[in-house]
């Protein structure tokens, strides 16, 4: 084993979790290797001298605080709070309206970035009478409107 | 035969059953609470939770397990349900984006103040418990149970619901993963 596989398993041979062959490669290695002999003293250090870990105590009034929320059980992050579906309701809601704003508010006259020269003539009519915002159109319109842009182009 | 007593009262609906079951694991649930969420506000209201949840079924206790890996189970349930569910909610508030994960190791600290921190036991195990809770969720609980209630591979398979080389496996893979993370702050010593 190399340096890098065997620096990984450094907890696992403090800890005599490793088995005979692998143990005895760390074995080999470690006089070779300052960073991992470094690294397992301080390793030992940290984790077999665990201190003494604190214990916690139950809160005070555990049972009263329990009676109490099973006799009126309110809604908390634990128990929900805001559901996740209607939080997911909320969110695809938002979501549609903004889309529909932005639908709205790219159809406002004025609102166009294309420059004119860059429509095609169908295109070019139906913007410039806003026809798209009506329906359905007569072909009678259609001519109408084909002829007035011409006069005016000319 | 104490265990059987109470548990005889507490299926039965005795209230002061009730009482004397908190009485007996309050402290135990709220530890693994606390290991588990590394937050003592929401480890008492978890606590809570865990056994209002554990009187409404405690007609489904299987007498083949001890009482306390009963409990054990349900707490860690609960504080995975609990992590995801604050994960998701976390989202969608787009908290997600600005918080980190509580997980994570802290920066390491300068190196002018490096002599103390091997010496001050207390700031090493906070940063071996981050390490342990930013594993995949598997290993972190079997290693906090391991080290922390310091229980058996056996009761640690009975909680968790799975095989003791299921357990030894996650253990394993939890240590070297746990060396990886902590190896760069030993670089730092
Ligand atoms: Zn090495």
């Amino acid at each position: 084993m190399t340096h890098s596989n065997i620096k990984n398993k450094l907890l696992l041979y403090i800890d005599g979790s490793l088995n005979q062959t692998d143990a005895s490669e760390v074995e080999r290695h470690l006089p070779q290797c300052p960073r991992c002999k470094k690294h397992i003293a301080m390793l030992s250090e940290i984790w077999k001298n665990k201190p003494a870990i604190d214990k916690f105590t139950a809160p005070p009034f555990l049972w009263t605080r329990i009676e109490a929320k099973m006799s009126n059980p309110v809604q908390n992050l634990s128990s929900g709070g805001l559901s996740y579906s209607l939080r997911i309701t909320t969110a695809v809601f938002i979501l549609l309206i903004a889309f529909f704003i932005g639908n709205y508010l790219g159809k406002l006259p004025g609102s166009e970035t294309k420059s004119p020269a860059n429509f095609s003539s169908a295109e070019y009519i139906t913007r410039s009478y806003h026809f798209d915002t009506f329906q359905p159109i007569s072909e009678e319109s259609i001519g109408q409107a084909i002829i007035l842009t011409s006069y005016q182009n000319k | 035969m104490k265990e059987q007593e109470l548990l005889r009262k507490l299926i039965s609906g005795n209230q002061s059953a009730f009482k004397e079951l908190i009485d007996e694991y309050g402290s135990m649930v709220f530890n693994v609470c606390c290991r588990m969420l590394g937050n003592r506000h929401e480890s008492e209201d978890i606590t809570q939770d865990v056994f209002i949840n554990a009187f409404k079924s405690i007609k489904k206790f299987r007498s083949d397990s001890k009482l306390s890996t009963w409990l054990y189970r349900i707490a860690v349930n609960h504080c995975l349900n609990y992590q995801s569910k604050k994960k998701r909610n976390r989202w969608l508030s787009f908290e997600f984006f600005s918080a980190t994960e509580s997980g994570n190791i802290p920066e390491p600290v300068s190196n002018e103040n490096l002599p103390d921190i091997l010496i001050e036991k207390k700031e090493t195990e906070i940063i071996i418990q981050k390490a342990i809770n930013s594993l995949p969720e598997q290993q972190r609980v079997a290693l906090l149970l391991h080290r922390y209630e310091e229980l058996s591979y056996e009761e640690i398979a009975k909680v968790m619901e799975c095989s003791v080389s299921a357990v030894e496996s996650r253990i394993f893979r939890g240590k070297q993963n746990l060396c990886k993370k902590l190896l760069p702050y030993l670089n730092q010593l």
